[in-house]
């Protein structure tokens, strides 16, 4: 029993951070139809970025939180004007080739300026953990935690409190009446993919006092979180973060019951039953196909 | 004349807004039905639900003297004679306009019948001259004239319009007419659903209005549209 | 008809027997064996590339887990050599049926949905086996990979002492494929999948059952990379989960395809004929593990982008149309004037 529910705090703790890059997937998908693919690879990037300023200023984790938001929302509008902006409203499998060609080329790009060598952001809390009765819980883990419910409350408030929550709405809605209304779509898609992958970023630095920087750290996350999306009914943020926490449980329970790398296989075997039962996702709709 | 299809009762709601609600209508076989109501009234979701996109929550539809249950898949239902068209056009925008016919011909007949009824469908639609032209580069009417011919290469008993002369100048609305009073010659039984009033008067021999989900009036297109409650339903309805 | 015969022969029979010519007389000039691997690579890169384009090129169906087909074939083959010493044309028949199972799962479960769903599930797919076969020691040597070691060259082992045969083989396989590609294209499951890929909406609304005729392609081509996957595990002898069951492997074959041009017959061997080079000469020059790889990214970002028709629209007739017009020899083709004759005739 212990296990059992050792297994389920580890598990809300890991994921929370899959719950933020999913969310951060989410609210680029929700405005333009377009699934980031190279999630994995900013998330990645996010860890050199914090790598990088901590090699000249000794910051720790998060002291580096707004400097490494700043450098990837840069990093985030240049790809964008340079890469994702060519194709949007093209073919689905145009937006899908740009984004893994982009993750290719970020994955690639670090080990060309870092070298391929793993590297790490040292930090004095990364054994630290606090104890709860007989059960323990990581700090570095708890903090990502909940930096990732903050930011992904922060964003939902956003999207459907704010001025530019509503301009994002009915861009999504429909482009072209909301140019009408005098909303500028090119920036509205812009500053979604600012926003999800600047989420994705925090989340890839939040775990450098546990992980080493390397340039595949990102994929798992990725891959996760995309699952997550696509189960929580792509769209829906509610749904994203609801079912990164799930998918981070059941890979810590299938961890703790097996083996470290069980946990994956656990995920997808989920992953598939709940679509072949389920088909639009856990909060589905009434369409079918076929 | 027999009865093609008949609706009996249906209903369906999204998150609690009653797009179609006890609804029943018949359509007659060889008839061009008229099927008219406001913006919103349910006429899209009406050919969801016949097509098999939805499955109503109450109520059945009979095609054919068939009921149509939940194992009736879209597929299945295009198998046993039905046909319909989209409000945008959407031609499969990577081939001709041969092509685009000549795929979907392949699903009844070999390769060589499926030329033959490529080319008899091209001759029936007139639309010879743009055999070789990609797809993705057809004026407007024209794909949607395409969007016709694919649904005649399966022969079909039964085809619903959803709004195909909607973005036409009159010339092409006549070309129109012309092309569905041949098909209907041909022994296709139309359901047509329109917002252009006159051409509902010109092509169709009956016609029903629903509002708001609901059955509204059903009779001779020009009796129909003077009718007080269809006058309300049209004008008042998008101003409440 | 005889001109057409005659205008088909020229065009298309002359040109590419040349080549094939060409082709198999080269090993004669060459003495460098690095060269002959090079284009062996090159050859069995356009051969995962075909494959690739039967469901992601002509069905739009983006797969990126054709690593594992690939890994199904090399593992199967370096592990039976490994474990019983057997030969890997007993493999290709066991890869063959492991790939179609596997293909068959995903499929199933993933094309009921159009959209994202299919890639989204072959990328986490890829990613479970990649750390299975990483996690497994005991059975595939873990991250440190397996080897198959030389025990004298022999056809029946696919074991030779230089990479010459294997130039020869994988140049039949790469015809071989074409063929069933081309025939492909032209079959019932070609049109429909074409057709799926213009609108598969409207696909649906005419009758046409997608999700069986994506599963058929994505089964085919499957099947078709996990054979080629016994050849490529038997040429390079040393499997890897990193390198060949990872995203980047499957990135790798579909860049190939980009750049050549998607949903074309002969576009993955164009693309595998520049870029392998490329990354070769890249390799040299950079010798970096990344720069090179860098350049997988920045092709597919590229071509994408400025014509995703890939570079073999460069030798398409509407291209040389549209230069020929550019250069204002006008000459308007007959095909042109009907098309006009149509819009008057309307």
């Amino acid at each position: 029993m212990w296990i059992f529910t050792q297994s389920i705090i580890n598990g809300i703790l890991a994921g929370g951070v899959y719950a933020l890059i999913a969310v951060g997937i989410t609210v680029i998908f929700g405005v333009m139809r377009l699934v980031n693919f190279a999630s994995g690879a900013f998330f990645t990037l996010s860890m050199y970025l914090g790598y990088f300023v901590y090699s000249f200023t000794g910051w720790n984790c998060y002291q580096l939180i707004p400097a490494v938001a700043i450098l990837s929302a840069a990093v985030a509008y240049v790809t964008f004007k340079f890469t994702i902006s060519p194709v949007l409203g093209k073919s689905s499998d145009a937006t899908i080739l740009v984004t893994v060609g982009l993750s290719f080329f970020l994955q690639n790009l670090v080990i060309v300026l870092f070298g391929g060598t793993a590297l790490t952001l040292p930090s004095e809390i990364s054994n630290v953990s606090i104890r709860i009765g007989e059960y323990t819980l990581g700090l570095p883990r708890t903090i990502a935690f909940m930096v990732a419910i903050v930011l992904v409350l922060g964003v939902s408030l956003l999207v459907n409190k704010s001025n530019f929550g509503r301009s994002m709405r009915a861009t999504a809605e429909n482009p072209e009446v909301a140019e009408m209304l005098g909303i500028k779509s090119r920036r509205v898609y812009t500053l979604a993919w600012i926003i999800g992958i600047v989420m994705t970023s925090i989340g890839g630095l939040l775990l450098t006092p546990i992980y080493y920087v390397n340039n595949t750290v990102g994929a798992p996350f990725r891959t996760v979180s995309l699952m997550a999306v696509v189960l929580g009914g792509l769209g829906d943020i509610r749904g994203a973060f609801i079912c990164g926490l799930l998918l981070g449980i059941i890979e810590s329970v299938f961890s703790a019951y097996f083996s470290a790398y069980i946990g994956l296989l656990g995920i997808f075997i989920v992953y598939l039953i709940i679509f072949l039962f389920k088909p639009q996702g856990i909060f589905g709709r009434k369409e079918r196909v076929g | 004349m027999s009865i093609l299809l008949e609706a009996n009762d249906i209903s369906i709601s999204f998150g609690g807004i009653h797009a179609v609600q006890n609804l029943s209508f018949q359509v007659k076989k060889g008839e061009v039905l008229g099927f008219i109501g406001p913006n919103g009234a349910g006429k899209s979701t009406c050919i969801n639900l016949i097509t098999g996109v939805y499955m109503p929550d109450t109520g059945s539809i009979t095609f054919d003297g068939v009921k149509l249950t939940e194992k009736h898949t879209i597929r299945e239902r295009v198998h046993m004679g039905m046909g319909r068209t989209f409000q945008t056009p959407r031609p499969f925008g990577n081939m001709t306009v041969y092509d685009n016919i000549f795929t979907v011909a392949l699903q009844q007949n070999s390769f060589a019948a499926a030329h033959e009824k490529t080319k008899e469908v091209l001759k029936l639609t007139e639309m010879e001259h743009w055999a070789d032209v990609a797809s993705a580069k057809l004026p407007i009417e024209m794909r949607k004239w395409l969007d016709l011919a694919r649904i005649l290469a399966n022969d079909p008993k039964f085809i619903m319009m959803d709004e195909v002369m909607a973005g036409l100048n009159p010339n092409e609305m006549e070309n129109s007419f012309a092309l569905i009073e041949r098909l209907n010659q041909a022994g296709i039984t139309i359901l047509f659903i329109e917002h252009v009033l006159r051409a509902v008067v010109r092509v169709c021999s009956r016609v029903i209005v629903i509002n708001e989900g609901r059955f509204l009036a059903e009779g001779e297109p020009r009796e129909v549209l003077d009718r007080p409650e269809v006058i309300e339903a049209y004008i008042g309805g998008k101003r409440s | 008809m005889k001109t057409e015969q005659k205008k088909k022969w020229i065009h298309q029979v002359l040109p590419l027997s040349c080549i094939a010519i060409v082709i198999l007389l080269l090993p004669f000039g060459i003495q460098s064996n690095y060269i002959i691997t090079v284009a062996v690579t090159c050859f069995l890169f356009s051969c995962f590339g075909v494959c690739w384009n039967m469901i992601s090129g002509y069905g739009g169906q983006i797969s990126w887990c054709h690593a594992v087909f690939v890994s199904i074939g090399a593992y199967t083959t370096i592990l039976m050599n490994n474990l019983a010493g057997w030969s890997p044309f007993i493999a290709i028949p066991v890869s063959m049926i492991l790939s179609f199972i596997i293909s068959t799962v995903i499929g199933k479960i993933s094309f009921r949905y159009r959209g994202p769903f299919f890639s989204i599930t072959t990328i986490a797919f890829a990613e479970i086996v990649r750390v299975l076969l990483l996690n497994f020691r005991d059975f595939t040597g873990g991250s440190a990979g397996i080897t198959r070691p030389y025990i004298g060259a022999s056809f029946w082992n696919l074991m030779f002492e230089n990479d010459t045969p294997f130039y020869y083989i994988s140049f039949v396989l790469m015809v071989g494929v074409v063929y069933i590609t081309y025939r492909f294209e032209k079959s019932k499951t070609g049109y429909y999948l074409k057709a799926i890929k213009g609108d598969e909406d409207a696909a649906i609304s005419l009758g046409i059952d997608t999700s069986r005729i994506k599963l058929t392609a994505f089964q085919l081509s499957a099947v078709l990379t996990a054979v080629i996957g016994v050849f490529y595990g038997a040429f390079i002898n040393y499997v890897q989960p990193n390198t060949i069951c990872g995203m980047d492997f499957s990135v790798q074959i579909g860049s190939v395809v980009i750049v050549g041009g998607l949903g074309t017959v002969w576009g993955s061997m164009i693309g595998a004929f520049i870029l392998i080079p490329l990354i070769e000469l890249a390799n040299i020059l950079l010798g970096a593990q990344g720069g090179a790889q860098l350049l997988y990214g920045l092709a597919l970002i590229f071509v994408v982008i400025a014509q995703p028709r890939g570079v073999i629209y460069l030798f398409s007739k509407e291209n040389r149309d549209r230069i020929a017009q550019k250069l204002g020899k006008g000459a308007k083709k007959t095909s042109e004037k009907i098309r006009e004759k149509g819009r008057e005739d309307i």
